[in-house]
């Protein structure tokens, strides 16, 4: 119950991380394709800017963006062969199965004429789209066959709003048999969408996370495993030599590992490993030895932390009234260390490995731009740089996501390691 | 016991505050008063080195510390020699020159980023405990929800959200050169507006066990009003406390500065702080020749003062609150 509960809470929290995400990079001047190659013509903008619907509200922007305001399409599956000029009376669409009669199609080819008086141009193709599900769609709304997009949505008859003008860009993809219906797009937060990305526009948010996020994964635990394999050695180490020289110089080191920068390291590394004794590839995410220099690099500024929290975590634990009794009854040191004392200690390293986790996991921005790696770091910072605001605000979601189910993770095994603590 | 009651005929008791047993306590931690100095040496050096170049007292020096900053020579990359100390960089500019300039940026931003965190973290974190109930969940809650934002975005939306207005308002009401700062001034503040979240935490938990305790509701009965209550009763009963955490922000936005700098977020030429002095050496990183000393004098640099800070800020919490690390 009690997680049933943590994991209901955390819906809130990623709609109120979306809402603010949203609304800050929204209200950053300027917009995606300020940086496009020049010269865009207005036109030409003002287009891109309706296909991501830039130039809706904020508010519907974001709606749409969580998937509560979505778009109808029109799905074909066959259209009459390509003729260019005015409509005829075959060219007709009908979403659901009720019969025209001719008069009725007199009617509207000639309503259309008088709106339309332009023929559409060569290569194109006015069609009529008829059905009371066609007046869900908006203008620009995409018309496509099963793998492709063949047109969009020019227009609606103003004396007959059932009636839909429909554009064909492609005719000649689609043939003979006539068949078309509207159907909602599934799109947004709540279809697990992360809709577009405005500058890779070949690609959607999702794609990008799917191909970045195993990498970024990757370093992130390594790195987490080295920061643990050094950490805490070196902070049991402290503990049972707590006053004494080896705690003193081994606070020191942990110390130091902190406080020497990724930035420092990183590039001494590089000279030093790579460039001077080419023992280790410079940069880039190819095989394992690629990965040796960032995961120490990573790992290097969290082992520290790890040490000192695993010092006090056992010092404090070794003083507690159980470990004089075990004591008292004799039980071997070592017993006591480690079947004792140990499932208490590594506690606060655990309540810290949380945050340290997810930090790790997305958050090697900096690491990933020394050494070039291909993970979602860089296309974080990129998407600020761009204004490609749906990138930017998916990853932060994803972020926070993974920060919420690792502090989760955490708080379970928490109860488990102290039965002391009872999750309710 | 023991301890008073054997000295006490030696010694004339003494009362001391809690504070001044805290300042007794620190006195004793070596590593921390050693770093304590060599920051206080640290920014002396940083005040008085542009001086140097003054024309009057640079007869009186040595010319190794005279170069001026934006001097521009023909000796490019040289090596630490006699002449420049720590070398020069692609523009045959003093290296140890631009240290000390680069310095200025860098502490500046840790100062000025730790003042910001502590008016807004401590003002959030002594509110929400004070009044409790309902705020308290409300604001401890929008802390989570900020814990969970990565808060590089914040500096970026705020720099470029409003860094041209305040570059225009700058040059239109003091003078144009001061334009030129509106980009650091954000950083300051940006930086300094995300950093405050633990700040507010810690003095939310504090704020929250004093304001039970009977000293403060013999003060309210006085009639006191709440201001007077937090200003004079309970705030100087965390000052330890907030005093400890602000010197363990100082180190954090240092670091933090110095990355934004590197990705080329932060400091912008030709002005420098350590992060960008760093970024610019790893640009001239190439297999054919090593120029180390761009690299390992501002680094150590950098890594020198922030162990100092991590130093002195551990020495205060030992000191202020002996049972929080022992």
């Amino acid at each position: 119950m009690y997680f049933l509960r943590r994991i209901l809470q955390m819906i809130p929290v990623l709609l109120v991380v979306s809402f603010i995400g949203f609304m800050l990079l929204r209200a950053m001047p300027g917009n995606p394709f300020d940086s496009e190659r020049k010269p865009a013509t207005p036109e030409i903008e003002r287009n891109l800017q309706a296909k991501f619907h830039l130039d809706e509200s904020l508010w519907k922007q974001y709606l749409r963006y969580l998937g509560v305001v979505g778009d109808a399409y029109v799905n074909v599956s066959g259209v009459a062969p390509a003729e260019t000029g005015r409509m005829q009376e075959n060219d007709f669409f009908q979403t659901d199965s009720q019969p025209l009669s001719d008069a009725e199609k007199k009617e509207i080819i000639q309503l259309a004429d008088q709106t339309y008086t332009d023929p559409a141009p060569v290569g194109t193709k006015r069609v009529f789209l008829i059905g009371k599900d066609s007046e869900t769609l908006r203008t620009n709304a995409p018309v496509r066959t099963e793998d492709e997009r063949v047109g969009y949505v020019e227009g609606r008859l103003k004396a007959k709003p059932n009636v839909a003008i429909v554009r064909l860009t492609q005719p000649d993809l689609v043939s003979a048999e006539v068949k078309a219906s509207v159907k909602w797009a599934k799109s947004g937060l709540i279809n697990g969408d992360l809709g577009p990305s405005l500058k890779y526009r070949n690609h959607t948010v999702n794609d990008i996370v799917k191909q970045c996020l195993p990498v970024s994964m990757t370093l992130g635990l390594l790195a987490f495993f080295f920061a643990m394999a050094t950490g805490i050695p070196l902070g049991c180490y402290m503990a049972l030599r707590r006053g004494e020289w080896g705690d003193y110089v081994g606070g020191f080191v942990a110390m130091l590992s902190f406080c020497i920068p990724s930035i420092v390291i990183a590039p001494l590394l590089i000279l030093w490993l790579a460039v001077k004794l080419k023992i280790l590839p410079i940069a880039l995410w190819e095989s394992p030895w690629h990965a040796i220099l960032p995961t120490m690099v990573l790992g290097l500024y969290f082992s520290g932390r790890i040490a000192r929290l695993m010092r006090e975590g056992l010092s404090t634990t070794l003083n507690a009234e159980f470990i004089t009794t075990a004591r008292a009854k004799g039980v071997s040191e070592s017993a006591i260390l480690w079947k004792h004392a140990f499932r208490l200690a590594i506690l606060p390293v655990l309540s810290y490995s949380g945050p340290l986790l997810a930090d790790l996991l997305t958050g090697s921005f900096v690491v990933e731009n020394i050494f070039q790696i291909p993970g979602l770091g860089v296309f974080f910072i990129n998407s600020i740089f761009n204004k490609d605001y749906l990138m930017t605000v998916g990853l932060v979601l994803l972020y926070a996501l993974l920060l919420l189910v690792i502090n989760l993770l955490v708080d379970a095994s928490y109860s488990l390691l102290d039965r002391r603590v009872r999750n309710e | 016991m023991n301890s008073t009651t054997t000295s006490a005929p030696v010694a004339p008791q003494v009362h001391l505050s809690p504070n001044q047993r805290a300042w007794m306590r620190f006195k004793r931690n070596r590593p921390a008063v050693i770093g304590g100095i060599a920051l206080i040496l640290l920014v002396l050096i940083t005040i008085i080195w542009p001086l140097f170049s003054s024309p009057a007292i640079a007869k009186i020096l040595p010319k190794q510390l005279t170069y001026s900053q934006e001097a521009i020579s023909n000796a490019q990359f040289e090596r630490p020699s006699a002449n420049h100390w720590f070398g020069t960089d692609i523009h045959g500019r003093d290296l140890l020159t631009r240290i000390f300039y680069g310095a200025r940026i860098s502490l500046i931003v840790g100062a000025v980023g730790a003042f910001v965190s502590l008016i807004i973290g401590v003002s959030w974190g002594a509110i929400a405990g004070y009044v409790g109930g309902r705020t308290d969940n409300i604001m401890m809650r929008f802390v989570d929800i900020m814990y969970a934002l990565p808060s590089i975005i914040f500096v970026i939306v705020l720099k470029s959200t409003f860094e041209k207005q305040l570059a225009g308002w700058l040059s239109k009401t003091f003078s144009p050169q001061t334009a030129n700062y509106a980009s650091m001034l954000f950083l300051f503040i940006g930086l300094g507006a995300v950093s405050w979240l633990t700040m507010a935490r810690i003095v939310r938990g504090q704020v929250l066990s004093l304001r039970g305790r009977n000293f403060v509701e013999a003060s309210r009965t006085l009639g006191a009003s709440h201001a007077r209550i937090l200003w004079k009763h309970i705030l100087p009963n965390i000052y330890g406390i907030i005093i400890v955490y602000l010197t363990l922000t100082v180190p954090a936005i240092i670091l933090y500065e110095s990355f934004l700098s590197y990705l080329g977020l932060g400091i912008q030429p030709p002005q420098a702080s350590w992060g960008s002095l760093i970024a610019e050496a790893v640009q001239e990183i190439n297999p054919i020749r090593i120029y180390w000393w761009l690299l390992v004098f501002p680094g150590a640099m950098l890594v020198s003062t922030l162990l100092a800070l991590n130093f002195l800020g551990d020495g205060l919490r030992d000191a202020f609150d002996p049972r929080g690390n022992k």
